[in-house]
């Protein structure tokens, strides 16, 4: 099909395409999951759900989760981002994910922005749990203008 | 043509030219394909965009069979994929954030104990993972 995308999904597109092309896991939130169900969506969710792993929560994932919600990160967006820390893969045994990608360059700049201190907090409260909560990470967020040229040059 | 003799320890050294008209450096990590009486050494990125194209083709496979049933008039949303395409940045986030909200109104959260012997990702079993959000 000769679809030409705009350069803003034509990024996104390549990411996603060079993510999966590298073998790369990618996972989505029950939400998103929720969202790509919906009747209306489901032509989009039939071109991506194949390739995307949803997580389920961990425990601890709504306690981290208001903890980003008071840093100033929005409850939509603390979920993804706890989802991150505390989001369970079962078929891979592995919990959390190394990167969010997001879109939203607000979020990842207030979440720079916050980042050492979120990162104290995050000490403060895993290192008291035990394992493996207590080796739970949190995770890298990059916009795919940052992602794609780390992936393909 | 370029004639090279595979060493007794199986080794082969590469002629400067080939190099030079290959754009491959020394110390670049090439990927080996081998077949019967053929072996191909191609750049990690090339055969990471030689990979795409593949990618590519499905989904856009996927595409036209969406657009085909029943997709072209309602794509994403109630939009079809012209007017989603269409959106500007700042109409796209409030869509997205309209859904995310309802969806986090909806889907409520059960949280589940996570096994002793679960690991975080990429310090285990699988060597990465990326959580989408919004990459559109």
């Amino acid at each position: 099909m000769g679809l030409t995308l705009p350069p803003r999904q034509q990024t996104a597109y390549t990411a996603i395409q060079a993510l999966l092309a590298d073998g790369t896991r990618l996972y989505i939130t029950p939400q998103l999951l929720h969202i790509l169900h919906r009747p209306a969506n489901l032509p989009v969710a039939s071109i991506f759900l194949p390739e995307l792993s949803p997580l389920i929560a961990g425990r601890y994932l709504r306690r981290w989760a208001r903890r980003l919600r008071e840093a100033g990160i929005s409850r939509e967006d603390a979920l993804v981002v706890s989802y991150a820390s505390f989001g369970v893969d079962e078929q891979m045994e592995t919990f959390g994910v190394a990167t969010v990608l997001t879109t939203d360059v607000r979020l990842k700049a207030h979440y720079m922005s916050i980042f050492d201190q979120l990162t104290r907090r995050f000490r403060r409260m895993t290192r008291q749990l035990k394992a493996p909560y207590r080796d739970a990470h949190l995770p890298t967020l990059m916009t795919p203008e940052e992602l794609v040229p780390l992936l393909l040059t | 043509m370029t004639t090279v003799i595979v060493d007794p320890t199986g080794k082969v050294g590469l002629p400067e030219d080939i190099l030079q008209a290959s754009h491959i450096q020394p110390g670049t990590e090439l990927i080996v394909i081998a077949e019967a009486g053929k072996i191909t050494l191609m750049d990690r990125k090339q055969v990471l965009r030689e990979r795409m194209k593949v990618v590519d083709h499905e989904m856009r496979s996927r595409l036209h069979e969406a657009l085909q049933t029943g997709g072209q008039e309602a794509f994403f949303a109630g939009l079809s994929l012209d007017e989603y395409l269409a959106l500007s940045a700042e109409e796209d986030k409030a869509l997205w954030d309209r859904l995310s909200q309802a969806a986090a109104r909806e889907v409520k959260v059960i949280e589940r104990d996570i096994p002793p012997h679960f690991r975080p990702a990429g310090q285990g079993h699988s060597t990465r993972g990326i959580t989408r959000r919004r990459a559109r």
